[in-house]
């Protein structure tokens, strides 16, 4: 019962904490919350890739992969 | 602005017309998935992918929006243009440019190749489509067109990655030619061309074509007899609703099996966790949270696929070209733009890509009016919500002998959505966005048989990126959900379900008289408020709130049974209309805010959809409670 528990505190402190990134806080504050970690800044949006919504202009993985290497 | 050939990598720019192939080659390059489809307009941003080219050098590709010239006249040209002309700030300019033409329209494509080659700067043409050329006997003489044009030209089938090895090898060539202390303005001293340059622009092209293409090849007689038939004055139009229609049929129809399926498995897992588990804490999160609440989204994937599947089919074969063509009476009687066609067509999948599309559109007060109805398109995050309702209420009938009654009243409510956007700009058009109405110009594309390998990227990109929504947003909102749902615990002299002692029931009920005139209860009003953050979700809230309220035997049924039971039909039919015009998701707003650069407009948009929401439910609601009854 006291592993349930803990892991459920886990389980719901990981969703809370993954809301207010994504959802909650605006992205200007977002991106210098990231540079004072010393993370790279996000690029701007490609396409529509900068929302949640259709992922129409996501980036494929294989960018940079040498064309011959590539899959059909 | 400077040409910056010191660069590495180096930065090539794709630059064409519309619809000439500029995504299907930057796709070819870098291996990326962008959206392509058989009509102008598809690409209104920068793009920006990377490849190794053969001789190992790192390139960084741009892909740009489509124009006929510098001259830009929309958003998305103007984009274009200041890439090309290196007008960005914080963008050094493109030390190669990529020049996309169509073969099967060399005189058109020609013009922009002139403009961008008076630029001074390096340049390759890919002449692509060059199978479609051929198949109408047009004969191009390519080594005549580079001696005429004065740069390279490469043969190019974008879609089937034909003569890409050579365009690679151009690519090697030309950038080990870049002069590295190379400097200058990169616009090239560029300036509005006057007519007379215009006219003389035409004769050097006729003359380049009469060198290098002495053959144009044959008229598209095919797309021009169907053209005949799909564009019938009179015709046309009913045949289009009838295929809108018949796509409806197909979703409900084609997607019972798969959905049964889908609920079988998930009723499966449901059973096993709860053989498997001791419990507790954890074990009801992931039956009443996780399964009931993802899953209870999870299972609409299959009608997601074959609506999508449709859409993709009717672009990829140019049909939905010719439904701009066809809608653009009805457009302009409302006042709308007739490019306003494809920025609504895109909302079909998600308001936000339709919002950028209206980049395309010259006019600010055209473009801001197709901004602010383009959410009233159903949405595809809209269809889990729609289904879960007609399931439960819509009762499985053959009208007439062929129309199912559920997919009847799905295209009921998207053609509720198409009008209410109509009606909208109508008002719109006439107070706050008035002027005169542009005509529609749209080159029309050839028809060609969808490629089975785009249809199933289309579709593969789709489920994925709904079931990374499912993994992500609905996920983390559901664990949240559940957690108020759940705590804190019901006392022990408790009457009534535990749920009503938890943070979400005491929310619900508070907010419950808001919305009791429109006959909403108050689990539905716990729904609404992480529907927000995207549509689909209040499904997923409506599956936990009911998964904690409900007996053991009721839960034994779907959601749809356990409303069915629970709300009454002009609750339902409330509910329905509510989302036809649902207030905005977060992430909508937020496009709007950064299309619009205000926060003015997404303001309007938030405050008049919930007030139609609000005020659509409650006659709905009203009606239905005179004509049928509680």
């Amino acid at each position: 019962m006291l592993t349930q528990t803990i892991l459920v505190g886990l389980i719901v402190a990981g969703a809370a904490g993954w809301v207010a990134w994504r959802l909650l806080l605006p992205a200007s504050i977002r991106a210098r919350l990231r540079r004072c970690a010393g993370l790279a800044a996000t690029r701007p949006a490609a396409g529509c890739s900068g929302c949640p919504g259709c992922g129409g202009g996501r980036r494929n993985r294989s960018e940079g992969v040498p064309y011959h290497m590539q899959k059909d | 602005m400077t040409i910056t050939a010191t660069i590495d990598p180096p930065r090539l720019a794709l630059v064409g017309n519309p619809n000439c192939g500029k995504t299907a080659l930057f796709n070819a390059l870098t291996g990326s998935r962008q959206k392509v489809a058989n009509y102008p307009g598809v690409t209104v941003e920068r793009r920006e992918g990377q490849m190794i080219s053969p001789a190992g050098t790192r390139v960084r590709i741009v892909d740009l929006p489509g124009t006929y010239s510098l001259r830009a006249r929309s958003p998305d040209e103007a984009v274009t243009r200041d890439v090309v002309l290196g007008r960005f700030a914080e963008e050094p300019c493109p030390d190669v440019l990529v020049c996309v033409a169509d073969a099967t329209n060399l005189r058109l494509n020609l013009r922009l190749v002139l403009e961008l080659k008076a630029l001074g700067r390096p340049m390759i043409l890919a002449l692509n489509m060059m199978d479609m050329a051929e198949r109408r006997g047009c004969a191009i003489d390519v080594a005549a067109l580079a001696r005429a044009l004065g740069v390279p030209v490469v043969p190019t089938v974008a879609v089937r990655r034909d003569g890409i090895g050579a365009l690679l090898e151009q690519i090697d060539r030309t950038s080990a030619s870049l002069v590295p202390t190379a400097a200058g303005t990169a616009d090239g001293g560029w300036t509005e061309p006057s007519a007379q340059y215009l006219r003389a622009q035409y004769r050097e092209v006729d003359t380049i074509l009469a060198a290098a293409c002495p053959r144009p090849g044959d008229a598209n007689v095919a797309s021009h007899r169907i053209d005949q038939v799909l564009l019938h004055p009179a015709a046309g139009l009913p045949f289009l609703f009838l295929i809108l229609f018949l796509v409806f049929q197909a979703v409900f129809s084609w997607a019972e099996y798969p959905m049964e399926l889908i609920d079988a498995a998930l009723s499966a897992f449901s059973r096993t966790v709860e053989g498997a588990m001791a419990e507790g804490p954890l074990r009801s999160l992931i039956i009443d949270g996780v399964i009931a609440g993802v899953g209870s989204v999870v299972i609409f994937l299959p009608q997601i696929l074959i609506l999508f599947f449709f859409i993709q089919v009717l672009e990829d074969s140019g049909y939905m070209a010719r439904a701009a063509f066809l809608l653009d009476r009805m457009m302009g009687g409302v006042g709308l733009h007739g490019r306003a066609f494809i920025p609504l067509l895109s909302s079909f999948a998600c308001a936000i890509p339709g919002i950028m599309a209206a980049r395309t559109i010259e006019n600010r007060a055209d473009r801001l009016a197709t901004i602010l109805i383009a959410p009233l398109v159903t949405c595809s995050a809209r269809l889990p919500v729609y289904t879960l309702v007609i399931a439960a209420f819509v009762p499985d009938r053959v009208i007439y002998g062929v129309f199912g009654l559920p997919g009847l009243v799905m295209f009921t409510l998207y053609a509720a959505g198409i009008l209410s956007a109509l009606v909208v700009a109508l008002i719109l058009k006439r107070t706050i966005f008035k002027g005169e109405r542009q005509p529609l110009l749209m080159e029309l594309p050839p028809y060609r048989w969808p490629r089975p390998r785009d249809v199933a990227i289309g579709l593969f990109e789709r489920a994925r990126i709904f079931l990374t929504r499912a993994g992500t947003i609905i996920f983390a909102v559901g664990v949240l959900l559940w957690f108020m749902a759940s705590f804190p615990a019901a006392p022990t002299d408790a009457v009534g379900p535990a749920i009503d002692y938890s943070f979400a029931g005491m929310l619900g009920h508070t907010i419950a008289p808001l919305l009791a005139p429109i006959g909403f209860t108050w689990q539905i009003a716990i729904a609404l408020i992480p529907g927000m953050a995207a549509r689909e979700v209040a499904v997923a809230a409506l599956g936990t709130v009911y998964a904690l309220s409900e007996s053991e035997e009721a839960l034994e049924s779907s959601l749809a049974t356990v409303l069915a039971a629970d709300w009454s039909l002009p609750t339902a039919l409330a509910l329905l209309a509510w989302f036809v015009f649902a207030p905005q998701c977060v992430s909508t707003l937020s496009v709007v805010k950064r299309e619009t650069n205000s926060w003015v407009w997404p303001a309007v948009l938030f405050g008049y959809l919930t007030i139609l929401a609000y005020a659509g439910a409650f006659l709905t609601y009203r009606t239905a409670l005179a004509v049928i009854g509680g």
